[in-house]
């Protein structure tokens, strides 16, 4: 390992720029140099970078030798190509999940990771949530036995015209599922709410998984204004875990029912996974999550619109899925 | 307020109580029921007899060795069914083919042509049946009248969590190569002094058999919808019992139901070590303007003390005896007034019917249609 810290180039303006701050000040081993967006002051100030520009060619053909790798969260449709243009450039590449809209744009991207030498990771991915963390190093260290049974809710508020996309909406819990049974499901059956005015907002998802384990995932866009709501459990053969928004209320009395309070699970995840992402660029190891577990997603994903368009049960034969 | 409408009680023969005293004992929590008699068939194997004749000293009644014998001397209206899960349908046939109504301990049976003997004999004498279910626990009467109320908007997709954190026997994979594979009559029988005996009898049954009937209550109560698809997962996860009996422990189902209605059930007995209480029991709702998280088994207490036996419950539940009154009642009404109690023959069948065909399901991969 080097003692020359990862230098890196924030590509897009986060969401919650306080919670990047806060990962950027704790990052060992790396530091932000380059933050690009087209709202340049608001990018730098995310992050703490010293250098502000308004696209990826101007950071690459003026400050290139300025940044060691790029951290791309800007929107999934633009991101097969901002990283294959980081990735020629030699940069390696941490992409906020979903990393490409199709299998096919996530392998030309991972292909062109590889053809450059450079680090591929999937940020954003649900695994670094504390919670999760929890919950996949008991399974690691058998403390729940054999993986049975994994079960999400995941309920967010409606987004109106912002509706996120089933991929958006379901990539990062199907990378936990095959996180937490460590494979592909064998069988894939997903369902959308048939009624039409809701059927863009509801889909739950049925896995199978090799030796009886199994997972239903559900996912609702229709909660009125507010927090979403999060509940997962997991069901192994000598333990079980339990991670329920609904165990983690608080009450607010003023008169009337009580309002709910419920407590999150803080913004450590960013800095985790950031950390691990520096850490394998400067150990030149594999990321945690990286370019397989994306090919991995993207087709259990391909399985789960053609099982939702088809009404069938799509079983996993060789590398594809195809209906019983 | 107004007093309730006394009227004579209704005398309850006890037909069979092998397995759940719960229910007979809840019945007889409310005035307008009355224990008279056990009874049960002269050719039923010794330890039925034993367990009936217990039953009928501890509660200072008589125990009788012929059904019909017991009804034509003991002048009962009622019968409470809690014998072996194969001969439910039968007893209760019998039952309802004198006259009686019949309020009977779940599973409704493991054969849908017995379902439907049940269902044709209660409508033919018309008489009464109620399956005994948990559809007045007061979290979920909590949820009813949410829905009820609108305060979800349209419901949209009812999801029920359904763990019971009880051990059935040794762990999977104990069996040791040579060794016999476990009786499910006497693993079964030797489980009744933990109560864990709800598939007492000769057939095997798995979770979705045993446990099934509670969460489908739920969904069908809340829903008022049938489930018409289903898709399912099974599996022996936890113990060589169901391993060596080829039953599942542990089952997920996706559910289609009318209306365009979705949703899921999550059931399993997973053990004692995998949950403090008696298990994680929860309903998921989302409906067009809202959602509801139920905990069923809500209220409850928690009771912690140095020395506390390993098996007593440290959370214990509030106002469950509650919901045993509260099917009483319902019955008597559905008897007073000739009307459908909670969960009557039909939903009841329709119920078994969904189970069938998620054991179908989980075994064949495939979705299968609820007949």
């Amino acid at each position: 390992m080097t003692d020359t810290p990862v230098r890196l180039a924030q590509v897009g303006t986060p969401d919650d720029a306080v919670v990047w701050r806060h990962a950027a000040q704790r990052l060992r081993g790396g530091l932000f140099t380059v933050a690009v967006d087209t709202k340049v002051a608001a990018a730098a100030e995310a992050v703490g970078a010293a250098t502000a520009v308004a696209s990826l060619e101007e950071a690459l053909k003026t400050h290139g030798d300025e940044f060691d790798a790029a951290v791309i969260c800007s929107s999934h449709h633009h991101n097969p190509a901002v990283a294959r243009l980081a990735a020629e450039a030699g940069k390696h590449l941490l992409v906020e999940a979903p990393v490409a809209q199709t299998l096919a744009e996530a392998e030309a991207t991972i292909a062109a990771c590889h053809g450059a030498g450079v680090c591929f990771a999937v940020g954003q991915t649900l695994r670094f949530y504390p919670g999760n963390q929890t919950i996949l190093d008991r399974i690691s260290t058998r403390k729940l036995g054999e993986t049975g049974l994994w079960r999400v809710h995941r309920w967010r508020e409606k987004q109106g015209a912002a509706e996120p996309t089933l991929l958006e909406r379901i990539y990062g819990d199907v990378d936990l599922a095959i996180c937490v049974f460590g494979s592909q499901p064998t069988e894939v059956y997903a369902l959308g709410c048939p009624r039409a005015d809701q059927a863009a907002s509801y889909v739950q998802l049925h896995f199978g998984f090799p030796a009886g384990g199994m997972a239903v995932l559900d996912f609702s866009g229709a909660l009125p204004p507010g927090p979403g709501y999060d509940s997962a459990s997991l069901i192994g053969s000598t333990g079980a875990a339990y991670a329920d928004d609904h165990h983690n209320t608080h009450l607010l009395y003023r008169g009337g029912n009580p309002a709910a309070l419920i407590s999150g699970q803080g913004s450590g995840h960013l800095l985790d996974e950031l950390q691990a992402f520096v850490d394998a660029i400067g150990q030149q190891r594999l990321p945690p999550v990286g370019g397989d577990d994306c090919i991995a997603v993207h087709q259990v994903i391909e399985a789960v619109v053609r099982s939702l368009e088809t009404g069938q049960v799509f079983h996993k034969q060789g590398e594809c899925y195809e209906p019983a | 307020m107004s007093l309730p409408d006394y009227k004579d009680p209704f005398r309850v023969m006890v037909l069979s109580v092998v397995k759940h005293a719960y229910v007979p004992l809840g019945v007889a929590l409310h005035p307008r029921f009355e224990l008279t008699v056990v009874a049960d068939d002269a050719d039923s194997p010794d330890w039925v007899h034993e367990r009936n004749e217990k039953f009928a000293h501890e509660h200072g009644i008589a125990y009788v060795r012929d059904v019909e014998r017991a009804i034509a001397e003991h002048d009962v209206q009622v019968a409470v069914v809690s014998s072996e899960a194969e001969r439910h349908c039968d007893l209760s046939v019998r039952a309802a083919e004198a006259g009686l109504h019949v309020i009977q301990d779940k599973p409704m049976s493991n054969s849908l042509a017995e379902c439907d003997r049940v269902v044709e004999a209660v409508a033919r004498n018309n008489v009464r049946f109620l399956m005994w279910n948990r559809n007045f626990l007061p979290a979920v009467v909590q949820a009813r009248e949410a829905i009820a109320q609108g305060q979800i908007g349209t419901p949209q997709a009812f999801h029920v969590d359904f763990y019971f954190a009880k051990d059935a026997g040794p762990p999977k994979g104990s069996r040791n190569p040579g060794q016999p594979p476990i009786d499910w009559i006497e693993a079964l029988q030797a489980a009744h002094v933990t109560g864990a005996d709800g598939g007492v009898g000769k057939e095997p049954m798995g979770e979705l058999s045993i446990e099934g009937c509670y969460p489908l209550a739920y969904l069908v109560m809340l829903s008022g919808a049938k489930v018409r698809r289903v898709f399912a997962r099974t599996t022996a996860h936890f113990h060589q019992l169901c391993v060596d009996n080829d039953v599942e422990d542990l089952a997920t189902v996706t559910l289609e139901m009318d209306e365009g209605l979705v949703g899921s059930l999550a059931l399993g007995r997973i053990g004692d070590a995998s949950h403090p209480d008696i298990g994680e029991i929860k309903l998921h709702i989302i409906g067009s303007k809202g959602a509801l998280v139920i905990s069923e088994a809500r209220p409850e207490i928690g009771v912690y003390y140095r020395g506390q036996p390993p098996g007593e419950f440290r959370n214990q539940r509030l106002l469950a005896l509650d919901n045993d009154y509260l099917l009483a009642d319902d019955f008597a009404r559905a008897i007073d007034a000739g009307s459908d109690p909670i969960l009557d023959a039909p939903t009841s069948r329709a119920i078994t019917a969904t189970v069938a065909a998620a054991i179908e399901s989980g075994r064949t991969g495939r979705v299968v249609e609820v007949i």
